[in-house]
């Protein structure tokens, strides 16, 4: 990988914070103008941030990228483009959370040392459809979770009174909450799509199902943090507070499935090729 | 010509006179007649709101049309002329523009940035036009108007943010609840403001209504006005749980609803969120529940304090209002100087024409025996010629008009020219006056 990509990098995250900032709609303008701004400036991001993308892929002549650095910019690309796809509708205040998680997806691949290329493989169509799989449903949890901040953060405006200003940018807690939900739904269908995918291709290549390394044991918690948030609020029909944290531990398991499992040792995801 | 605008508002008249001076559709017609006689209006059309009766003109001199618009004014409140004078305003020339695109920004409303000012004065030049008493310039004005009025609500907060009590309450519940359309609301206590946030809410969608009131009888009338159920206030406790809202306005010396209530009914919920919206002095719901989870409970102080912001965040913004006006007013007046230059360019091409036909008719003379073909020769090189001579000053007009030339160079112009200050044919819309 070379360092072609970088200055694209750079003003991508750049614009993501502008967005960011321009959504909280305090400054450098205000009004529902400040909003139409920030959706703008984060679709620039989003095509400076595919560019540099392309130029990884072109450098590595590889299609499917594995490495922490190449797959903390997929997952902050997929982050934005998702937003502005599927939620470039819902309140702004909530693009201002997303799209600072964008910019610090990118700014932590900024900071990452480029790697080469893990191990192929005999059966590079399961494999791009599990590192799909994986990067897609990485960037529905986030999307989650930036619905579970903004739940908390109105929560916390509203109790605290502070009932002017972000409050009124943010999702309402309803809103937010069944956002968050559909996203988990989301993300949980990938994540089961990818541990499927996963061990198939473990069988396939080296004949194991399933073998507990660190990572398999914490995407199979994440799953299970997943599934017990939906199954409490669709079949138990809880609302509220304790149910949106459980999205947030959730979106913890899946955060320490990405990077605590691949400095663990992960003999099939490692983040150190040797 | 000039613009004038004469009439009275909320600012300068009670609402007793007010009501006296009111304009009714079916009078707009005669009004506009009596305007219009003896030439002291060459357009007018007239806006009539709760808070305002404003006559707007394109007069050929000032104070006659002032002098009339007063007369018939009075005249309507049947009120002596004296005695209505002081609560008048009348504006000419660009402050009467001014004032018009102000009233259609919503800054000279009550409610400042209120928004239905905008469509009134739409349909106000709307009617005068369908009369036949507003033309090229009135229309043009009123266009000028819309325009600011509809760029003042998109580009600042002038419109933002809702200025009543009971509305900011509305607001506050679709800051928990989202959309409200199928949430429930039970009302304790049948007030006067809890049945108006009642009207709010249902306006915002909810459709499931309990109403519970000491006096059985007011809770069932109550209900019934929004198609909801009468229920017996003791029963309240227990229907806190079937409830999103829960709208709280008594005449209790001590609180009706305390946590432990209000933990049960959470339970049952299942931690769904809880509004409590408590219009009640001394208040309803005893503080304490407020630090419950998943319950948000809102009173009276908080709902006024929105209400307030919102009011102050709207006074802010009536700078960038008038900014935007005055942006307006200059694009408006450039228009306005344009429509000046057109009479006195149709004066000099027919001076010069007059002077083309004249030396042709006296070449024909002198010339005898030319055939059709030569003599078609001369008329087309005289045309030429006027052509040429002609072009030069009426494009040095243009650019004097653009560049925001005063009348006194105008009159130049014309001395230059040779035209006279009056154009030829009388009536013409949008004729220049030096004077």
């Amino acid at each position: 990988m070379s360092a072609d990509e970088h200055p694209f990098l750079l003003a991508a995250a750049g614009l993501y914070l502008l967005s960011a900032l321009l959504c909280h709609g305090r400054w450098p303008m205000r009004g529902d103008r400040a909003g139409r701004w920030g959706m703008a400036v984060a679709a620039a991001g989003c095509g400076l941030h595919a560019a540099a993308i392309a130029l990884c892929i072109v450098a590595a002549r590889h299609w499917v990228l594995t490495e922490l650095r190449a797959t903390l910019l997929l997952v902050g690309w997929a982050i934005p483009a998702t937003y502005l796809i599927a939620l470039r509708r819902a309140p702004i205040g909530l693009a201002t959370i997303a799209m600072t998680l964008a910019a610090a997806a990118v700014f932590g691949a900024l900071a990452v040392p480029a790697q080469p290329l893990g191990q192929t493989v005999d059966h590079p169509w399961f494999f791009v459809v599990h590192v799909t799989a994986a990067v897609a449903g990485y960037a529905a949890f986030s999307l989650a979770f930036c619905c579970t901040v903004a739940y908390l953060v109105q929560e916390a405006l509203l109790k605290r009174k502070r009932l002017v200003g972000f409050s009124q940018r943010l999702p309402s807690l309803e809103a937010a909450d069944a956002m968050g939900a559909r996203l988990a739904a989301l993300g949980f269908v990938l994540w089961t799509l990818m541990i499927a995918t996963g061990a198939l291709l473990a069988w396939l290549e080296v004949g194991e199902w399933w073998s507990w390394t660190p990572k398999q044991t914490w995407s199979l918690l994440t799953w299970t943090a997943y599934a017990a948030y939906t199954h409490l609020r669709t079949i138990g029909d809880y609302r509220g507070r304790r149910t949106v944290l459980i999205l947030a531990v959730g979106f913890v398991c899946a955060g320490l499935t990405y990077l605590l499992a691949g400095y663990l040792g992960d003999p099939y995801h490692p983040f150190h090729s040797s | 010509m000039h613009i004038i605008a004469v009439g009275l508002n909320h600012r300068t008249a009670p609402v007793e006179l007010r009501e006296r001076v009111a304009i009714g559709e079916d009078e707009l017609a005669g009004l506009a007649s009596g305007l219009a006689a003896g030439g002291a209006f060459a357009e007018s059309a007239v806006l009539c709101t709760c808070n305002r009766s404003e006559v707007y003109g394109c007069v050929p001199e000032v104070d006659a049309a002032v002098a009339r618009a007063v007369e018939l004014l009075a005249q309507r409140a049947e009120w002596p002329e004296e005695r209505l004078k002081p609560h008048l305003y009348a504006y000419e020339h660009a402050e009467a523009s001014r004032h018009l695109f102000r009233v259609a920004c919503g800054i000279d409303s009550m409610v400042i940035g209120e928004s239905q000012v905008l469509g009134q004065v739409r349909e106000a030049f709307e009617r005068a036009v369908a009369l036949g008493s507003a033309s090229t310039v009135l229309t043009t004005l009123a266009r000028n108007a819309l325009e600011v009025g509809k760029q003042a609500r998109t580009e600042t907060n002038i419109g933002v943010g809702r200025l009543s009590v009971s509305s900011a309450a509305v607001d506050l519940a679709r800051s928990v609840l989202g959309d409200l359309s199928g949430d429930r609301v039970m009302v304790v206590g049948a007030g006067e403001m809890s049945e108006l946030t009642l009207t709010h809410l249902v306006d915002a969608g909810v459709r499931s209504i309990r109403v519970a009131n000491r006096t059985h009888e007011r809770a069932r009338a109550l209900a019934e006005r929004f198609g909801g159920e009468a229920i017996a206030f003791d029963e309240f406790p227990r229907r806190i749980a079937e409830s999103d809202i829960v709208i709280t306005q008594t005449g209790a010396r001590e609180p009706l609803i305390g946590p432990a209530a209000v933990r049960e009914a959470l339970r049952v919920r299942r931690s769904r969120p809880l509004v409590f919206i408590d219009i009640a002095v001394p208040r309803d719901v005893d503080p304490a529940v407020g630090d419950l989870a998943n319950v948000f409970l809102f009173d009276i102080d908080d709902l006024e304090a929105i209400s307030a912001h919102h009011l102050a965040e709207r006074q802010a913004e009536v700078v960038r209002v008038e900014a935007l006006i005055s942006n307006q007013l200059a694009r408006f007046n450039r228009w306005l100087k344009g429509l000046q230059a057109v009479p006195l360019i149709q004066q000099l091409e027919a001076e010069f024409e007059r002077v083309r036909q004249d030396e042709l008719e006296r070449a024909l003379r002198r010339i005898r025996g030319l055939s059709p073909e030569q003599a078609a020769g001369v008329d087309q090189a005289l045309h030429r010629y006027k052509q040429k001579l002609v072009r030069p000053p009426i494009e040095a007009l243009k650019r004097l008009v653009e560049s925001d030339a005063d009348e006194e160079i105008l009159a130049i112009f014309r001395e230059v020219y040779g035209l006279s200050a009056r154009p030829p044919s009388e009536g013409q819309p949008g004729e220049g006056d030096s004077a």
